[in-house]
């Protein structure tokens, strides 16, 4: 095996694949950084250059702007508010207060090096565990799906920040959201009107943008003045101190392990794992208060995590044939493009490929740790420009990144209709995070338990003796507990307060 | 005398020119739209073909434009509002769309283009786990006639081309199958996989990886020749089965322009596509896909669209499937 991995690593240092997979982790991280272009549209991107290339070279590049898009996404996160790509939703929970505090810098670092630590650890299972790893794929059936879903929806909660009631309900419109559009299982048609676009529904990237960017562009321009500009920024401290360093290392470790395991699950992926790894580091941090504020370790648990879902993503792709994440499956679309056939056989009979893949990989990550402390240094100089500049160039930026999804305006309407929408949530602190995850795992609740149910031929127990489901619903159930103790423990004790002052 | 010979050198560049329009077709860029996102299957086989049209098109290129949204919806409606009626936009048409128009209402039908060619067509199969009980299809069909709605079988999607040929297969059996609706082939194949089904209708090349891996295998074809890599699996039309002697349920694209162009231009594209059809690293590349290269004329083209049409419309109003009927 150490062979293999040896030549793996003398192709992937060839002056050819390795120009080839930097400059895949650059644009990576630049088109992770523009709100609305994630990492799937990036390989479409990238497909004319993916046709006439050596089909290793391709599959390293294609990596490379994995990793990256992944870890760009942070950027926009941190210094617009808004999420780059989906899976750096829950990076705007944190990183924007440090920006609005000064740190912007050490925000990007700390995230460059958490997506480093992630995206190792994902490789390190890559690597060495991959086949057993598969396995977990396929133990999920439809009902371990429906309870995934709940679980997730149930982080809701504590992604809401201050004002749970507000999140709960922006979850709940997200998820409403969600269901406009085909129905899954007839066929359907719900909240059309009758217009063939709407019969797609919403895509998450437009909405993403809307809620998100448009909002903050909206919200910028009618609070600040032209010339103001958000916090003067901290540029020369852009990395950690040992102590930092310590306190949000076990953050991105844990973050990285939960992104591998979600990776890993087909269908579910970087926007997902995000929110997990956010409401588990929260749930095991010494300083839950600070998360919200500006806490390191929130940042470092979900850009780990959406850097683990990389090589998680990977493993099934590479064992089974089968995409982990949406990234992936476009990504085996521009493979199967160049006629490289991913499937169970891929070990077998081209071995160099993988093991080209897994050096790749492993060198990715060292590349994006060098460019995003590189980002972290230059990036926070990008808040010095006054407002009046930066916020059209957002918005163009915005409306490019909505129409380049299938070249059509369709999607800068929406993307521009959910923006106004953003902006009142906003003005009335009703909090952007929550929708996105109801946009989510409102299809994926529904369309599993529909078919888990249909499979057991409507049979209930089915969500309750697959032992994967039932582990869930309990996360769940408990989960909820804890929210409802914890709200009423500060209820009371709000009220033995007014009872003193009183 | 001046205008008389000004007269007869403007008739002679006039006829000239519109000759020379007729015959040079085409004398610029192509433009295809496809309703479906790069990657998938529709687009593998739109740039096989735009690899090899510039050889027997006057050197033009053929560029792709995906339009990806509402299983097709969105390209096609996009097309039949902004696409030009000289020949240089032209649009994937495949029995997805068709289909789709019988489960929604939407903007058109089967007839609102004018057809071209047919450039390739699919089969459909049924999947199972290598080690799943049923070795023969007969086995099979014995137990889903004897145990209706209790075979779980999978399909890509409500109205889509696996779920029509699934639909097909347990009406000429006479059985009644759970119906397991996911969203792609790939998540089929997960499912097969991971024990979740029992049985998957699949269309090349979802599976096939997996079947060359000895992890699932096919069951039967539901093609009209049987398949070049897997010599052994049998045809439903040669099954020795009675009810299925005669089903033959295949996927097909091919290429459509808009109502309304001229019909020397259809006539040329036609020729062309022929061309491109027959050229052998088109139909190589589709082999890579399992995909076979087949040529349908203009007029077959059309018989066949509305053929499938009929048959579509009748299986998606027995059923009951989406909300149009």
């Amino acid at each position: 095996m150490f062979n293999e991995l040896i030549s793996g690593l003398q192709f992937v240092f060839q002056p050819y694949a390795f120009l080839m997979m930097s400059f895949g982790v650059m644009v990576g991280i630049i088109i992770g950084a523009i709100p609305g272009l994630s990492g799937s549209i990036g390989i479409i991107l990238l497909m004319p250059l993916v046709y006439r290339m050596d089909s290793n070279v391709a599959m390293v590049m294609l990596c490379g702007l994995f990793c990256g898009s992944m870890f760009g996404g942070s950027v926009a996160a941190i210094l617009l508010n808004t999420p780059g790509t989906p899976s750096a939703a829950a990076t705007v929970l944190d990183g924007h207060p440090l920006a609005r505090q000064g740190e912007a810098g050490k925000a990007i670092g700390v995230a460059a090096i958490s997506s480093f630590i992630g995206g190792v650890v994902s490789t390190i299972c890559l690597i060495l565990i991959a086949p057993e790893l598969a396995k977990v794929a396929l133990k999920f059936h439809a009902a371990d799906y429906f309870s995934l879903a709940v679980f997730g929806l149930t982080i809701m909660a504590s992604a809401s920040g201050k004002n749970m009631l507000k999140g709960l309900m922006s979850g709940a419109v997200g998820m409403l959201i969600a269901t406009i559009g085909t129905d899954p299982i007839v066929g359907n048609s719900r909240f059309t009107f009758g217009s063939g676009y709407l019969l797609n529904g919403f895509n998450i990237l437009p909405v993403l943008i809307g809620v998100f960017a448009i909002s903050e562009v909206l919200m910028t321009v009618r609070t600040q003045a032209a010339d103001a500009t958000i916090q003067e920024q901290n540029v020369r401290n852009f990395f950690p101190s040992f102590k930092e360093f310590k306190g949000f290392f076990w953050a991105a470790i844990v973050g990285g392990l939960i992104g591998v395991f979600i990776g890993i699950v087909p269908g579910t992926g970087g926007a997902i794992a995000c929110f997990l790894a956010y409401n588990v580091i929260q749930r095991l941090s010494k300083h839950p208060e600070r998360f919200g504020q500006g806490s390191l370790e929130g940042i470092a648990a979900v850009e780990s995590s959406n850097n683990g879902t990389t090589g998680g993503a990977l493993i099934p792709m590479l064992t089974l044939g089968i995409p982990g994440d949406v990234v992936t499956s476009v990504m085996l679309g521009a493979l199967t493009l160049i006629g490289v056939k991913v499937g169970p056989l891929l070990f077998t009979n081209n071995p160099d490929t993988v093991y080209t893949i897994f050096a790749g990989m492993l060198i990715i990550q060292f590349l994006m740790l060098g460019l995003g402390l590189f980002y972290a240094r230059v990036a926070p100089y990008v808040l010095k420009i006054s407002q009046k500049i930066l916020m059209p160039v957002v918005m163009v930026l915005c409306i490019i990144g909505a129409f380049t999804l299938s070249n059509n305006l369709y999607h800068v309407y929406v993307a521009m209709g959910f923006g106004v929408f953003g902006f009142f949530m906003k003005k009335y602190g009703y909090p952007a995070a929550p929708l996105v995850l109801g946009v989510i795992l409102g299809p994926m609740a529904e369309q599993n338990l529909n078919r888990a149910l249909t499979i057991s031929r409507n049979d209930w127990s089915v969500l309750v003796t697959r032992p994967i489901s039932l582990s869930f619903l309990i996360l769940s159930v408990a989960l909820i507990g804890i929210a409802i103790y914890n709200a009423a423990k500060e209820a009371k004790k709000n009220q033995e307060t007014t009872d003193v002052v009183a | 005398m001046k205008k008389l010979v000004a007269l007869l050198l403007a008739l002679m560049l006039g006829l000239g020119a519109f000759a020379a329009l007729a015959e040079e077709y085409p004398s610029k860029t192509v433009e295809a739209t496809v309703p479906w996102s790069a990657g998938g299957g529709a687009d593998i086989v739109f740039r096989a073909l735009a690899k090899v049209f510039p050889k027997y098109a006057n050197d033009q290129q053929m560029v792709i434009k995906n339009v990806a949204g509402a299983s097709g919806v969105t390209g096609v409606v996009e097309f039949l509002l902004n696409a030009s009626k000289d020949g240089y936009n032209i649009l994937h048409w495949s029995n997805a769309h068709v289909s789709k128009t019988h489960m929604t209402k939407v903007d058109y039908d089967a007839y609102s283009f004018d057809m071209v060619a047919q450039i390739c067509e699919s089969a459909n199969y049924l999947l199972v786990p290598a080690d799943s009980k049923w070795n023969t299809l007969q086995e099979f069909i014995d137990e889903a006639k004897a145990n209706p709605g209790m075979i779980s079988l999978a399909d890509a999607g409500v109205g889509g081309g696996n779920n029509i040929a699934a639909e097909l297969f347990a009406e000429a059996i006479g059985a009644e199958f759970n119906l397991i609706h996911y969203a792609g082939g790939a998540d089929e194949v997960t499912a097969l996989l991971s024990g979740e089904v029992e049985a998957a209708i699949c269309n090349t090349p979802e599976g096939m990886t997996n079947v060359d891996a000895g992890q699932l295998k096919i069951l039967v074809s539901f093609a009209s020749k049987p398949f070049e890599h897997y010599p052994d699996v049998p045809l439903a039309i040669d099954a020795g089965i009675e009810e299925i002697k005669d089903l033959v349920i295949e996927q097909w694209r091919g290429v459509v322009v808009q109502k309304g162009t001229d019909p020397a231009v259809i006539e040329k594209l036609a020729a062309i596509l022929e061309q491109c059809v027959a050229d052998e690293e088109f139909i190589n590349t589709l082999k890579e896909q399992q995909v076979v290269a087949r040529f349908r004329g203009t007029d077959e083209f059309a018989a066949f669209n509305e053929a499938e049409d009929k048959r579509f419309e009748n299986m998606i109003k027995t059923k009951g499937l989406g909300d149009r009927y």
